[in-house]
């Protein structure tokens, strides 16, 4: 039998639904393991078991009542430590905002919680959702589930670590240049980015404002999709927020499976304009035969060139972040990380020009993308170009983490899922990145799900969370 | 970039307090925006579309704090 912390969102959901299981038993569970590996693996930044508790009682007197609210109802989610749940902090991981308490929850969490989800706490973020990861914060920074000396990957650290360490099934992550896939890449979980728009930002602490997406975490890409279903609704309070086009679930979609899906593999990304690690090179080229044999059509494309849009990505993400943090780098520099207090103050250097350049390159890029979309339905390409590196090795850190091909679609708003395609010599985890046209959800979520059910990668567990 | 580059366009920025006890980290900030505007070279004439979209929300975004 699984045992607890293992068991997905869809699977916990079932269980308590049919009675095999109850929201308070799978608490109870989650918070032992929590108190038993968050202090190696610092995961959790805040905890409020009373009232997640509260929460899975109500859930499993309603689910009994027979007025189960849906699939998530019970289930307990990890939140970014970006993402407002009323009552509790929301630091940004930055002695800035150490005593700002949210007075309401985020629009996403408030979704989440009429699906009946439960908020066991807050999960650590690099500060700002962009500096670190920094041992000169309030709190140290998350660990890598696979291996605790190395790098879980980031922004969205405590989310891709948490779901990795089965700490909770699912969690919420925020995505301006790849920071729910980085580290579901390096902890061997699912990150979706959603469309631009598709998922309101609303109590989310923003990063650049063109470029924020809020999404999900998880072990597998069944509970992504079920949280997305949950998470696509259009909110008038946040100015990006369009209503979803369809009314399909993407989660009762899932299993079409992908004969006759057109597949374009950007090649070039991995091999010409960031070479990759070779055993990242390797599953790539074996997730292009896997699609090929399931019967899709897989064939090359061409991109705009993956350093200009790198480059556009940081230009944008720099001046839009420079906007919100001008007058606490002015006042409070002290307050901030190294690497924070140095990578925001960027923006401060940037002329109107360079911004407006970007934006226009971006426009281009936009056009470039969807006529390539007018020929595939998908794309297969690569997420991270190199295995997950040591953790206090900065400079290796600063040599891989712009080695990734996740901000091209930041860049355009296209959505975009990462998933582990393997385990490298090392022991630590291998990804690929799957992504669609702008409201293209459902397509990279059955290409997603059809390789994971096939690799079956996703059934492995990292050693320190064993 | 020199040091009175760097002292100009720190004070107009207004990161006199930041330039005081943060020097190194403000260089290393200043030098990386060089470097990208390197590698990234404008190469737009006045004809040359598209412009940036110019759109605007009906209602501004809340966010903490």
């Amino acid at each position: 039998m699984t045992e607890l912390h293992w068991l997905t969102a869809a699977e916990a959901g079932r269980g308590f639904r049919d009675r095999t299981l109850s929201p308070v038993e799978l608490l109870k569970a989650l918070l032992e393991r929590a108190e038993k590996l968050n202090p190696t693996l610092d995961i959790y930044v805040a905890l409020d078991a009373d009232r997640a508790l509260a929460q899975a009682k109500i859930a499993e007197t309603e689910i009994a009542a027979g007025k189960a609210r849906g699939p998530l109802h019970g289930v307990p989610v990890g939140l970014k430590d970006i993402i407002d749940l009323e009552g509790l902090p929301t630091t940004c991981g930055s002695k800035i905002l150490q005593d700002n308490v949210a007075k309401a929850d985020a629009h996403g969490v408030a979704l989440l919680r009429e699906a009946g989800m439960v908020f066991p706490g807050k999960v650590q973020t690099l500060e700002f959702a962009l500096g670190g990861p920094s041992f000169d914060l309030p709190k140290p920074p998350s660990r890598n589930p696979w291996n605790r000396d190395h790098h879980p990957g980031g922004s969205s650290s405590g989310s891709g670590a948490g779901v990795a360490a089965g700490f909770f099934p699912v969690a919420l992550g925020s995505d301006t240049g790849g920071s729910i896939r980085n580290p579901a890449s390096c902890c061997g979980a699912v990150g979706l980015k959603p469309t631009y728009g598709l998922v309101s930002r609303r109590g989310v602490f923003p990063l650049a404002f063109s470029l924020d997406h809020l999404g999900p975490l998880s072990r597998t890409v069944e509970d992504s999709a079920l949280v997305l279903d949950a998470l696509a609704q259009q909110d008038p309070l946040d100015p990006a927020s369009r209503p979803r086009p369809d009314a399909a679930s993407y989660a009762r979609d899932l299993w079409r499976g992908v004969k006759g899906m057109k597949i374009g593999f950007v090649r070039h990304f991995h091999e010409r304009d960031m070479p990759a690690d070779p055993e990242m090179a390797a599953s790539l080229e074996e997730a292009a035969r896997f699609f090929a044999a399931e019967g899709a059509t897989v064939r090359d494309v061409t991109l705009p060139d993956l350093n200009e849009f790198s480059a556009v990505n940081r230009n944008i993400l720099q001046a839009e972040a420079w906007t919100i943090h001008q007058n606490w780098m002015r006042t409070r520099p002290g307050d901030y990380g190294q690497i924070g207090r140095r990578r925001l103050a960027s923006g401060a250097f940037l002329t109107a020009s360079d911004y407006l350049d970007a934006q226009r390159r971006r426009l281009k890029m936009i056009e470039a993308n969807a006529a390539v979309f007018r020929e595939v339905d998908v794309l297969l390409c690569a997420s991270s170009m190199d295995p997950p590196c040591r953790i206090d090795d900065l400079g290796a850190i600063a040599k891989t983490y712009p080695r990734q091909a996740r901000t091209p679609f930041n860049v355009t708003g296209e959505p975009a899922i990462t998933l582990m395609s393997g385990l490298s010599k090392g022991g630590l985890p291998l990804s690929i990145q799957i992504a669609g046209p702008h409201w293209g959800e459902a397509k990279i979520l059955q290409a997603a799900a059809a390789y994971e059910r096939a690799t079956q990668w996703h059934k492995m567990r990292p050693k320190e969370a064993a | 970039m020199d040091d009175k580059t760097l002292e100009v366009l720190a004070k107009q920025a207004g990161l006199d307090l930041y330039l005081k006890e943060f020097p190194e980290d403000l260089r290393a900030a200043a030098e990386q925006v060089e470097a990208q505007r390197k590698a990234l070279p404008s190469h737009f004439t006045a004809s040359d579309e598209p412009w940036p979209g110019m759109a605007f929300g009906k209602r501004s975004c809340r966010s903490t704090p």
